[in-house]
């Protein structure tokens, strides 16, 4: 029996309507051909194949790709006579290698490991597999899950979060969840999830709509005025928004999403008239370094800041304010007279190079973080960054410059699938280039 | 343990991999760019490609605290030259302990209910466990863990490390039910930790 995982729940802890129906809370044994036995799983854990070795058995290359397809796609080594592989095999044997590559995606290891990993490595600024389970990751593994109904857009645009379902989580096992203590002003939530060892697809339900603590406010959490799926998730804000200027979110957003670093898409020929106060136009009494160097990267990236302007990562929590935050307007008047005074952006990035390897679809401007995250999302270039990310994730390397055209091809198939994720994972997989 | 490293083709070497051997100094092999041996492994996915391969449900506390310590020493990003010794002897701790689990619950069950020990009989000491009982038990673990039939220089290696385990002095004097337990320990632990079986391509 599996968790229906449409069953949101609203803030507050309270359960939606649809029944739910706790994954493998029932023990049961089957016994089925010679040496193979399967136990399904009780207590929200990834359930484990018992199998039997079939010694002196030949093994096919159909069955060897089928074997490193699922591990790959699941980062879970298995036995080779294990009976998703084989079925695998038969798919791949009878030329489906996209529907070879649906068992893996359809087994709970694709989520709890394979989609996990890679999520932790994109949450964090040091791209660290050993991240700590966050809502970050919970969000990719719940949207990875649910791709059915939810697009990957969502990931930029989403008013939601995952977390814990209490409603499927055994007796004794303690997952705190206090909304403000536990979920927004610490990890705690997510950390019981990773320290009780549970299966994130069998006990994740989403939480519709985002929370958040205003600033100077009391304390208590408010629906978020302004949601942007991960970039308003308490890790991305905790990275980004903590201290600092606020551009780390924008560098990392495009470095996450766009699969650009700062060094790709800088452009010095872009209008500087957004870059902000704290930006020397005469560093070391050089007027050319700003104009060569600097504003390379501010004039558009500081653009795009403005989308942060209203958010600080405070007091181990992000925050929200009506007006922008201090941070974003230091008090060097010299440097420039523009300061921000609401939470507007431009998209500068259309200079010839960024507006190809970008690809965008959406105007020159918007406000907050909620239509900064449309345009991102909305762009080829995000389409080509799952792409890539999926590649790299599967494939164990990047993308060579020669496969650009691959990228792209998939990238539009992802399009037109209404930006499927799983289907995603399962095309690059299926990909000669990659098996 | 060496004899299932198998740096032969699909391990750590990599179709893009080119000797510069006419290069002086330090670098003999260039790794292409952003080209990874194998994925990279957390305790948490070494935990659970252990409890795949050996269909253990719930690995025990012993298991749980040698892969909580094995964390900051498994390969974090997947290059050839991150995995090193202490790597693999934190593999080795955790195999162990995995493998304990194992020999615990096949013996505790008839042969015929067992997957890889099902040759064995516990209740003798290893002396008993005849050269064909060993092939039977060195071919499954090796088809199991490392996907692969054992070839004729691993099986004759294994009948000899097996042989090697047995003349070393026993601990404390333990039975000979004891050592029987401990030389199938031996034999799953050297093949669940060779790089074969704990690393993804």
């Amino acid at each position: 029996m599996r968790l229906r995982p449409n069953a949101d729940i609203k803030p507050g802890g309270r359960v939606g309507r649809r029944n739910l129906i706790a994954y493998g809370q029932s023990l049961v044994l089957f016994v089925g051909a010679i040496g193979t036995l399967q136990i399904a799983s009780a207590q929200n854990v990834t359930p484990v194949q018992v199998v039997a070795p079939e010694i002196d058995t030949p093994i096919t290359e159909a069955r060897r790709q089928a074997h490193k397809m699922f591990q790959r796609l699941t980062r879970t080594k298995v036995q080779i006579d294990d009976p998703r592989v084989k079925q695998m095999e038969t798919l791949i044997s009878q030329n489906q290698t996209a529907e070879a590559a649906k068992v893996a995606t359809s087994d709970p290891l694709f989520l709890d490991v394979g989609i996990r990993d890679w999520a932790r490595v994109i949450s964090s600024r040091d791209r660290d597999i050993r991240t700590p389970m966050n809502d970050f990751v919970a969000t990719v593994i719940g949207v990875v899950r649910d791709s059915d109904t939810t697009s990957a857009k969502e990931l930029l645009t989403g008013n939601f979060t995952y977390r814990v379902n209490p409603e499927v989580i055994a007796g004794g096992v303690n997952i705190r969840q206090d909304e403000l203590n536990d979920l927004i002003a610490s990890n705690n939530h997510y950390s019981d999830l990773q320290a009780r060892r549970l299966s994130p697809s069998a006990v994740l339900v989403r939480q519709s709509p985002q929370r958040v603590v205003m600033r100077n406010a009391n304390n208590t959490p408010v629906d978020h005025p302004d949601p942007a799926g991960l970039l308003t998730s308490r890790q991305f804000q905790m990275m980004y928004t903590t201290a600092g200027t606020n551009r780390l979110a924008i560098e990392y957003s495009f470095k996450t999403f766009m699969c650009v670093s700062m060094e790709e898409w800088m452009d010095s020929s872009r209008g500087d008239d957004r870059v902000g106060r704290d930006v020397s136009r005469m560093p070391a009494g050089d007027l050319n370094t700003y104009q060569t160097t600097c504003k390379g990267c501010h004039a558009q990236m500081d653009a795009y800041r403005g989308a942060f302007a209203y958010v600080d990562f405070l007091n181990n929590r992000p925050t929200v304010n009506v007006t922008p935050v201090g941070k974003m307007n230091p008090n060097n008047p010299e440097n420039t007279d523009f300061t921000h005074t609401d939470n507007s952006f431009r998209n500068y990035a259309f200079g010839a190079k960024n507006a190809d390897q970008f690809g965008w679809r959406t105007g020159g401007e918007g406000v907050g973080m909620g239509d900064y995250g449309r345009a991102l999302a909305d762009s080829r270039g995000f389409s080509r960054c799952m792409v890539r990310h999926a590649f790299q994730n599967v494939c164990n390397r990047k993308p060579r410059a020669e496969e650009e055209t691959m990228v792209r091809t998939i990238a539009d198939q992802f399009e037109m699938s209404g930006y499927h994720m799983k289907r995603l994972f399962e095309n690059v997989a299926a990909r000669p280039e990659c098996i | 343990m060496v004899a299932y490293q198998n740096c032969s083709p699909g391990n750590v070497e990599t179709a893009r991999l080119s000797s510069t051997a006419e290069s002086s100094g330090s670098s003999g092999l260039k790794l292409e760019d952003d080209l990874k041996p194998m994925q990279t492994v957390t305790s948490e996915s070494l935990e659970q490609s252990m409890m795949q391969l050996t269909g253990i449900q719930t690995p025990s506390n012993a298991a749980i605290n040698a892969l909580n310590s094995a964390n900051s020493k498994l390969t974090a990003s997947g290059d050839a030259d991150t995995i090193n010794a202490a790597m693999m002897l934190a593999i080795a701790n955790v195999s162990g302990e995995f493998c304990l689990q194992l020999v615990d619950q096949e013996r505790g069950v008839a042969p015929a209910q067992r997957r890889f020990f099902s040759a064995v009989d516990f209740s003798r000491g290893p002396a008993s466990v005849t050269p064909d009982q060993r092939t039977d038990v060195m071919k499954r673990l090796t088809r199991a863990f490392s996907a692969e039939n054992i070839n004729p220089a691993e099986l004759a290696y294994s009948q000899m490390m097996l042989t090697d385990f047995e003349s070393l002095p026993r601990n404390n004097g333990a039975s000979d039910q004891t050592e029987t337990q401990n030389l199938m320990i031996y034999a799953c632990s050297a093949v669940l930790s060779s790089l074969r079986a704990s690393l993804i391509e």
